[in-house]
């Protein structure tokens, strides 16, 4: 190896320990090693991220709070409130609890920083107060997590639960259905006492008593951009989703349909979603405000 | 890739995430590249004001490079050609040891040599050294701070070092 190539190898913290011989061998060894040490005493100033922060918002002062009011009127941060309300009121202990009620999605930053985002109908609580010791909350529904770097961080639903240390995942936990997808990193799921462990790409789904392994080329929930995707998937699953996500009740033909199935709607306009559920399986629907009725087509 | 889940980083979470994340390598930044004529914590907080203000057109994967440009041209506006001088901590006379007095002497001659051998060097090459000597940050991070190659930070590292051995060696 060429001189300057392992002093840029050791500049990078990267010698083996027989290259590590080869440096100190060097003549300008011992200038470099006494450079490297001296170097700490022109350390920058201590900086502490927190104290600095809140020196930043009091500078930001008035105009933020004006602000404020302009972007909580947003879907999204609306549901914030709603939060926060419920909190404040029901609720005196340090649980918080986050909601996306139906048709809604909600996303929020937990106070290590991970983030989460809740599809419709579904919520999210833990307890802020523990939350520095132990990483745990417990989901009813569907979320998106993007977790930060620490501890393990765990997800309690009431069929199973799902561990990781730093990675990206989704957990589905509705009524007889459970599915958890890994987009990155690698996450242990508990289902019913038994451990598996999902490496990104990879998906696990457990109904009606059946377990299935799956991968996935997706980097994030397609609900994440107004699509709800399904694989092989019973027909009545499917509908409980278009409820969710267009709060409405659906009721007739196909409501306890188990054929599988494989598609997608778009979660912004019920008519189109509606067709993209129902032709295929050959039915036809009619809505009255939040109740549509399916039929089974005569031919 | 980590796909961003905020549109722009108006979300005040969000926002406070990015000072999370960004603040201290900011300050680093900053106080290594110009030295200490002015608190680095105030430019770190006119660099995050300018970003809340137009936070609607910052895409959160733009927010660190708009960051680390915005502080540095705050910062330029600033100093306008002062001498860079970075403090270097007193020595402590240690307990355990027993130091000679002329032992003592010599060494605070030596960080007199080192901090004018840090002034001389050019900002680019003394950021990215005491980056990596000082903060333990590799190649690679400092790329990303600075927006340049790895190659290119070797380079400025390696280049740095020999200068300063030369110049508090005196050859």
């Amino acid at each position: 190896m060429k001189k300057k190539d392992l002093i840029s190898k050791w500049l990078n913290f990267n010698l083996s320990d027989e290259e590590l011989e080869t440096f100190n061998n060097l003549d300008v060894s011992s200038s470099y090693h006494r450079i490297d040490r001296a170097a700490k005493h022109f350390k920058a100033p201590d900086f502490d991220r927190e104290t600095s922060f809140l020196r930043l918002e009091k500078k930001l002062g008035t105009k933020r709070s004006s602000r404020k009011i302009n972007y909580y009127v947003s879907g999204i941060a609306a549901t914030l409130i709603v939060a926060f309300g419920l909190f404040y009121f029901l609720n005196n202990s340090s649980d918080v609890e986050y909601l996306a009620a139906n048709s809604e999605t909600t996303q929020f930053i937990l106070p290590d920083k991970s983030e989460v985002v809740l599809n419709s109908g579904s919520s999210v609580s833990f307890n802020q107060k523990n939350w520095g010791k132990e990483r745990q909350l417990k989901l009813d529904g569907e979320a998106y997590f993007k977790v930060a770097k620490g501890e393990t961080f765990t997800v309690y639903t009431s069929q199973g639960s799902v561990s990781v240390l730093g990675t990206q995942f989704k957990v589905n936990d509705r009524k007889d259905y459970f599915e958890v997808s890994c987009y990155e990193g690698l996450v242990k799921v508990i289902y019913q006492g038994k451990e598996q462990h999902l490496s990104a790409g990879k998906v696990f789904k457990a109904f009606d008593d059946r377990f299935v392994d799956e991968t996935t080329s997706a980097s994030k929930p397609a609900w994440l951009e107004q699509k709800s995707t399904f694989k092989s998937i019973p027909y009545r699953f499917v509908l409980q989703e278009l409820e969710r996500q267009f709060d409405i009740v659906i009721s007739g033909a196909g409501t306890d349909n188990d054929t599988l199935f494989t598609g997608s709607f778009n979660n912004e306009n019920l008519e189109t979603a509606l067709q993209a559920v129902t032709i295929p399986l050959n039915l036809s629907y009619s809505i009255n405000g939040k109740n549509v009725v399916l039929k089974i087509n005569q031919q | 890739m980590p796909t961003p889940l905020f549109k722009n980083v108006c979300d005040e979470q969000f926002f406070s995430k990015l000072y999370d994340q960004y603040s201290k390598d900011l300050h680093d930044f900053i106080y290594y590249k110009y030295g200490e004529h002015f608190d680095p914590e105030d430019k770190v907080h006119e660099a995050f004001i300018k970003l809340w203000k137009n936070c609607k057109r910052v895409a959160p994967d733009k927010a660190k490079s708009f960051l680390f440009t915005v502080i540095n041209n705050i910062t330029l506006n600033d100093i306008k050609h002062k001498k860079v001088i970075l403090k270097h901590q007193k020595l402590k006379p240690k307990e355990h040891t027993h130091e000679t007095p002329q032992f003592i002497m010599e060494e605070s001659e030596y960080l007199e040599k080192y901090q004018a051998a840090l002034a001389k060097l050019p900002e680019g090459q003394r950021v990215a050294f005491l980056l990596n000597r000082v903060e333990g940050k590799r190649h690679k991070e400092i790329a990303e701070m600075l927006n340049i190659s790895r190659k290119a930070v070797e380079k400025r590292i390696y280049t740095a070092l020999e200068k300063l051995r030369r110049e508090i060696d005196g050859i």
